[in-house]
Order: structure tokens, then sequence, then C-alpha cells
């Protein structure tokens, strides 16, 4: 069964009509992605769950290929299929069978150098939150500082690593299809 | 599995590096606070160098200024001497690269941050311009040691950024310069009439406002005229430069002293009702009378200079203008220059 309703473009109410324009504005993709188009029966959804992604991915100091990595580490973590196929591999110019074990055994070997220094500290920061948020100490807190992140920089990680949890919730109850054309949003 | 290329070669990741460093350059244009600059650049190197821990010392008029950044912030402080790590490399002028662990024969032990566990090692540069050092950084690689890309990056973001706080350092000195200027009376260093009515006008709003008391004294130095007709006016500048010296340090935290006039000097103080303008006045008339006054052109043991005073205050009428108030200062002070000089005259209504 298909667990959505899909609103094109051409159908959509003005409301929903300017959310999708301005996403296509703000990433330069010129179709809408499925995740969208299923809010498109209401502008409000579409335009909560887009202010949501912009915000959080379009603003800010972290460099969009971390955050691509965050999104990628929480989506493969909750066995969301959608998100985690959308994100990191293509921006990270990894190899596209990637499992998310993998990343972790790659991070975690000292001969590899295919990421900067400060990835492995937020892959491990990501991890952990996704597990149990309240398993987070200080001293999570203590290793991302050293690697030079600011408390400001922490926020931002944390509000992605939010982020991605929320589509995943979204994307796996829905069992929303893997979009054939559509890549990672950034 | 992974083909587990040096990051530094993946394409993506060179923009990423690119993009930070481009926009920090920008972002330091932009900003006009030493510490604000010094916080975003702490948060940023990483992206584009492979550095978390550094330190930039620069100096700063008689002091330097030392900044650390480290753990994704910067601190700014002020320091009289450097320490001997910095001390040593500022006097030496040259780049140095030292890997780390130190041995024993280093000596020298740089700053804490740049030792973290992660530093593999630590890169000394100086910045120069037209032959002088106008900063010098340290900086300590974060757990790999630092390819050709990052010294070109550490040595352009390091050179900007000196550069930028020099600059901003230097424009906060040129405008406390012309502050100066405009706010302080040239031959005394007292604020000029124009700051000190102006400083009297506020403290007056403030005065009212409060409900507390102001009093102004307006003191006038005796027989000035004689001074300036025997010693010539070299020695009038001289007592008119030795009477503000005595003034000054007579006053107390928060008095405003000017220059009204030619030999006419004006005091606000606040809080402060008529019986403590008294006692404030007789302070100032004291320290100038109690100590004959040497200078270069008149014969030891000196000049016997004396001060006439009149003190007024807002404390029974608190609507006054200042204009006004001053003018009660001066009949107050016509009275002490009636009534012999070297004297104190408080204005009462019958005066």
């Amino acid at each position: 069964m298909q667990r959505y309703l899909i609103v094109e473009y051409q159908d959509a109410d003005p409301a929903t009509r300017e959310v999708y324009e301005d996403f296509m504005r703000t990433t330069g993709a010129t179709t809408v992605p499925l995740w969208l188009r299923t809010l498109g029966h209401s502008a409000a959804l579409a335009r909560a769950y887009w202010e949501r992604a912009k915000g959080t991915l379009f603003f800010g100091h972290l460099p969009l290929p971390l955050k691509e990595m965050i999104v990628f580490v929480v989506s493969a973590k909750n066995g969301a299929r959608y998100c985690s196929a959308c994100h990191a591999q293509a921006v990270l110019s990894l190899d596209k069978t990637l499992e998310f074990s993998d990343l972790q055994d790659f991070l975690k070997s000292d001969a590899g150098q295919a990421l900067p220094p400060y990835y492995r500290s937020v892959v491990d920061f990501a991890t952990k939150i996704v597990a149990d948020a309240n398993a987070v100490d200080d001293e999570d807190f203590d290793r991302l500082m050293d690697d030079g992140f600011s408390r400001e920089e922490i926020c931002e990680i944390i509000a992605v690593i939010d982020m991605a949890t929320m589509f995943n919730v979204y994307t796996s109850s829905l069992r929303i299809d893997l979009d054939p054309e559509y890549q990672a949003i950034l | 599995m992974i083909d587990a290329t040096l990051w530094r070669d993946i394409k993506v990741h060179q923009l990423v590096r690119y993009e930070a460093l481009v926009n920090l350059l920008d972002d330091i244009q932009l900003l006009d606070d030493i510490e604000q600059i010094s916080k975003r650049i702490a948060s940023q190197w990483k992206y584009f160098a492979n550095a978390t821990n550094w330190r930039l010392v620069l100096p700063a008029n008689s002091e330097f200024l030392v900044i650390d950044g480290s753990r994704g912030t910067a601190q700014v402080t002020r320091v009289a001497s450097l320490g001997a790590w910095d001390a040593h490399h500022w006097q030496q002028k040259l780049p140095q690269r030292r890997l780390l662990p130190l041995t024993d024969q280093d000596g020298l032990r740089p700053p804490d941050h740049l030792l973290f566990p992660s530093s593999k090692e630590i890169i000394v540069l100086p910045f120069a311009r037209d032959g002088k050092c106008f900063g010098m950084l340290s900086i300590a690689a974060h757990q790999l040691p630092f390819n050709d890309l990052d010294m070109k990056f550490i040595q352009l973001m390091g050179r900007q950024f000196a550069t930028r706080v020099v600059d901003i350092l230097l424009r906060q000195q040129a405008t406390q310069i012309l502050i100066e200027r405009a706010t302080r009376d040239a031959l005394t260093g007292l604020l000029n009439r124009g700051t000190i009515l102006e400083r009297l006008s506020s403290q007056l709003a403030l005065a009212r406002r409060t409900q507390q008391a102001l009093s102004v004294i307006l003191l006038d130095i005796d027989h000035f005229k004689m001074v300036n007709d025997t010693y010539g006016h070299a020695a009038g500048d001289d007592v008119l430069r030795e009477i503000a010296r005595r003034l000054l340090s007579d006053a107390r935290d928060g008095d405003h002293v000017g220059r009204y006039g030619g030999e006419e000097f004006l005091v606000v103080l606040y809080p402060c009702n008529q019986a403590e303008a008294v006692r404030a006045a007789e302070r100032f008339r004291q320290g100038v009378a109690a100590t004959l006054m040497t200078i270069e052109a008149a014969p030891a043991p000196g000049l016997p200079i004396t001060i006439s005073l009149g003190a007024a205050s807002a404390e029974d009428c608190p609507q006054i203008g200042a204009a006004d108030l001053i003018q009660r200062a001066d009949r107050a002070l016509y009275t002490s220059k009636a009534t012999g000089r070297n004297c104190v005259t408080a204005f009462v209504a019958s005066n």
C-alpha cells in the first residue's frame, strides 16, 4: 500500500506552490523532492518541514559536507532508507556501496584519512545521541571542543541530528520510496 | 570497500577548505571587534587548516595583545611582558617548526594549549612589514602534521588576522587621540570649556533624575596678570599647568575639572551638596597655597601663587540651569576676590 498522497507542482495551491518554489530557489534543484510533495496537501506542514530543513542546513557555521555526514550517520542508525540514501555518499565522494558499519570501521582505523580528523568525534557524538540523548555527558562535549568546535557549532550539530531524526521518522513511517532523480538536497 | 585516499586530496574537502578560508577573510573585514574576530577564527580554523590551538601575539602600545585560540573559542588578553616561549621567538623573529613531543634540548615550553595530546608539531610564524615584526603566530597541528596547503593557508590567514587586529588597534588609538584633542585643553590637559559645560549639563540632568545634589566650584588664579607681566607668558603657562596638576591631585574620582577661561577653572562635583563643595574648595585652595610654585623663570624658592574660589550648589534649586549655576558660583568668586582673595565663598541668595 502506498501510504502517502503526492501533490504535484501544477496541482498545488498557491501557498504550497510558494513552498515548492522556495525549495527550488534555495537548493538550485529543478524538481521538488518526493518528501516535500507528500506534504503538499497542507501548505502549513510543507512550510514547517521545509523551514526546519532550510534553517538547519543552509545557515550556520558548519560546512555542508559535515552536515551531510551527520544526516547520513543518523539516518543509517535509524534505518531510514530514504534519508541515508539521499545523503553523504555522493557529497563525500566515498564509495557508493558504503554501509554504516563500514563507515564506523573506517573512521576508527588509524589508516583512515579519507575524512578530516574532526569528523570522527562528530560521528561518534551523533551516534551516541541517536542511541540515547540522555547518555551524552560532558566528556562528549569536551571531545568536540578539543577538536575545535565552539559551543555554537555543537548546538548546530545537535540541531542537525535532531532534524535528521525528524525526517527519518516521517519518511520511514510513510515508507517513502527512493526518488530516482533525487540526490541530496544540498 | 573504501578507497581511502587522503582526505586532503578529495575534492569536496578541498572546497570546504577554500570556502572556509574565503568566508573567514570576508568576515574579519566586516567585523570590527577584536574579540569577535578572534572567536570567529577560532571556530573556523579547523575547516581550512589542520589546527585548532594557536596563539597570536601582537604589540599594542607598550604592552602586548595575546590572543589564544583553543576549543573552538578565543581569549584576548593584554600583558605587560611576554612569557619565555613568546619572548624568545619574538626576539628571534624567525619561522620555526618543532615536532612534538619536544626533547629536553628544546628547553622552552610552549603555551599549554599548544601541547594538547593531539598536537603533532608546532610552527611559529612571525609576520613582518617594512622589516618590522607586527605579529607572531604559534600554532599546533591537530592529529596529523601540517602539509603544504596547511602551511600556505596558515600563513595567509595568520597574516590577514594579524594585519586586521593591528589596523583595528591603530584606528582605536587614532580615535582616542582625536577624542582627546577635541575634549582636552591643549595647555593643561584638563577638559576644555566646551566639554566641561557639556559634562555640567549632563550631570545636572542626572542629578535631577536621581534627586541628588550637584555643586560647582569656579576658581581663578590671583594676580595672574602680574605673573605674566613679570616673568613672561611661558611662566604663566607653567603656573596654569601646575595649578591644573594640583587641582587634579586634590580632585576625587568622579569630579570633573575643566579650564573654563584664561586663568579660570570649573569643577563639577556630583553627588555633592553645598557644605561638601565648600570643603572641596578649601582643599583645592590649600593645595595651591600651601606650597610655593617652582617654575623655571622665577627665582627660588618659587612663587606664592593663590586662588580664589566660589562654590554654588543646585541642592535647593534642582531645576536650575547650567548657566545660572555658574553665574552663582561666579558671584561667590567675585565676593572671594573682593574680600582679600585666597579664600572660598559659598553662594547664598543674599550674595
